[in-house]
């Protein structure tokens, strides 16, 4: 049986459904594939094989059996080691908490895609918890970029952007505070969303920032990264700061257009001068949408300084007693900057908690002239592992907060952003899609037709000999071109209705 | 931070590391003072702020029953 280990997770699941492939040879193909490259990436901690194969056979058994199956049944995906996987400890990228028990329950997000068929591959690699913009850990090793393993994935969802652009899971979860998902998705050429601040429930995954942390998909193809989203929302008693908010499916109004959206380009603190691939990447998308009109963004600097000084002291101050105890076990990256962050003054905590107040109106300001604003996601294309710092605009800068130059902004407050991948000359490098609160349907809508029109695509990582084609069948050339399926959610009328979850705290 | 004196991350982390609790070594003392300097300058950038003097709220906000006990 042929398994195409780079077509999206709604086809495999179309497949596994319309009884072309089963489940256990779609998850051999996976587990095949991870055996093989994971030793050369570092994206996966945790394997959950038994698990996997279970649920397969399980989902091999319903079908024969003639039960309903959910819209991903049989379709792999994998989770930030940040999130509760049963039976594992969650380490959150650190050493600390691998003593922890294990879980005893999944984090309800993936509880909810575990529910709609999709099959759970195991934990990715990430940042010691979550400090981080490279991809390097410690403990776990550096998570290296497919495009070129020499070269960082990025961080802290280091694991989740190397995993989905590998070809060793076609979604995953992330959890981005300062753009950890929109990095890793920039530097290893995949698509990311990160939510509305409140849109999808927190509940049992490792804090880092309560005002900053928000969770999220990414994927290779846009019909995945919508459907999974789709498949995660509705709120959820355990995280206080989750929305009230019923759900509002975006993957069937993928293809309704951009028609009439007004769409800038952000300018200001947000342009590209001396950062030749950005500038190039954000070119090629503002072009294809039609965006002409530049956004001058005031008081940029003052939100990304505002979020800058909430993540060192909320995190800092949560991880005080550690910091008291066990300094020596924390990834040297991430302590010194933990350790600092608990000794600022409250008086600048909450001055930074009134200027995101601020910024956030400013932004709505914005978003009664435009719908969708286009930005840079880095600065830079992946740098080599173990780079220190970035020339930026002439000037050398250090590399870590660096990385985040652009993504920080705006998850300060909170907006919906899609990353959207743009192929240069050589590596991939990402592209800011932002909306206004609550219209991730807006980023999703332009990301697909942006991938529809190829100027946004999840590149096959072809630097490495041997990689493409390791695992599955790799059949690329009889593989449709991204969002031309005759009709990719063929399947899905509504992805929430007609089919029970088993999460059952929604 | 207009009127504030300069800050002095030294005198500042030997005062407070204690009173929290915390013990900085002499190898991470360097790299911990520097994240303080940075984050200092990033408290100067967010004293730039325009907020109104009258005005005072702040991101988070708290919903007593209504924070997560319902769901939609």
């Amino acid at each position: 049986m042929s398994i195409d280990i780079f077509a999206p997770a709604h086809v495999l699941a179309r497949r596994v459904a319309q009884g072309e492939a089963n489940a256990e040879a779609v998850t051999e193909a996976f587990l095949g594939r991870i055996a093989t490259l994971n030793p050369r990436l570092a994206a996966f901690t945790d394997i959950t094989a038994a698990r996997a194969r279970e649920q397969a056979r399980s989902i091999d058994k319903d079908r024969g059996a003639g039960r309903p199956l959910g819209p991903l049944a049989g379709a792999p995906f994998a989770a930030k080691n940040l999130f509760d996987i049963a039976g594992l400890p969650t380490r959150a990228g650190s050493m600390i908490n691998r003593e922890r028990a294990p879980a005893t329950r999944d984090a309800v997000l993936v509880e909810r895609l575990s529910a709609a068929g999709a099959v759970l591959l195991g934990g990715l690699n990430m940042g010691e918890y979550a400090y981080d913009f490279t991809g390097e850990n410690a403990h776990d090793g550096a998570c290296r970029n497919p495009h070129d393993p020499a070269r960082m994935s990025g961080g802290s969802s280091s694991g989740s952007g190397s995993a989905t652009a590998a070809g060793l899971s076609p979604i995953t979860l992330g959890s981005d505070t300062n753009g950890s998902i929109r990095v890793p998705a920039s530097l290893c050429g995949i698509f990311g969303l990160k939510p509305t601040y409140g849109r999808l429930p927190r509940t049992r995954s490792f804090p880092f920032c309560d005002s900053l942390d928000h969770l999220g998909p990414l994927a290779r193809d846009v019909t995945d990264l919508a459907l999974a989203y789709d498949l995660m929302q509705g709120p959820d008693a355990g995280d206080p700061a989750c929305a009230q908010r019923t759900a509002e499916p975006t993957v069937l109004r993928l293809r309704d257009g951009i028609g009439g959206l007004r769409i800038g380009v952000a300018g200001g603190y947000f342009a590209t001068d001396g950062m030749p691939e950005a500038r190039a990447a954000v070119a090629q998308v503002a072009g294809a949408l039609g965006a002409k009109r530049i956004i001058d963004i005031d008081g940029v600097p003052i939100a990304r300084a505002a979020a800058f000084l909430i993540t060192n002291a909320e995190s800092s101050s949560f991880h005080l007693p550690r910091l008291r105890s066990r300094a020596d076990d924390f990834d040297p990256e991430t302590r010194d900057r933990f350790l600092a962050g608990a000794l600022l003054p409250a008086g600048w905590y909450v001055q930074a908690q009134r200027a995101r107040r601020w910024f956030h109106e400013e932004m709505m300001r914005h978003f009664a002239e435009v719908d969708l604003i286009v930005a840079p996601a880095t600065p830079c294309v992946a740098p080599l592992i173990g780079q220190k710092s970035l020339e930026v605009r002439g000037e050398t800068l250090p590399l870590r907060p660096s990385l985040g130059l652009f993504t920080q902004p705006i998850s300060c407050v909170g907006l919906p952003v899609a990353a959207v991948p743009v192929q240069g000359a050589g590596l991939p490098i990402g592209v800011q899609l932002i909306a206004p609160p609550w219209r991730e349907d807006l980023c999703l809508k332009a990301a697909f037709a942006l991938q529809t029109m190829g100027v946004c695509r999840a590149a096959d990582p072809a630097l490495l000999p041997g990689l493409r084609h390791a695992g599955g069948s790799d059949d690329a050339a009889a593989r449709p071109r991204p969002g031309t399926h005759a009709n990719p959610v063929d399947r899905l009328t509504d992805p929430r209705a007609g089919w029970t979850s088993g999460s059952d705290n929604r | 931070m207009s009127g504030s004196p300069p800050f002095d991350a030294e005198r500042h982390l030997d005062a407070m590391a204690p009173v929290i609790g915390l013990t900085i070594t002499a190898e991470q003392r360097p790299v911990v003072l520097q994240f303080l300097g940075i984050a200092e300058r990033m408290a100067r950038i967010v004293a730039t702020c325009p907020l109104d003097d009258a005005e005072f709220s702040l991101a988070p906000v708290f919903r007593p029953g209504n924070g997560g006990s319902e769901t939609a």
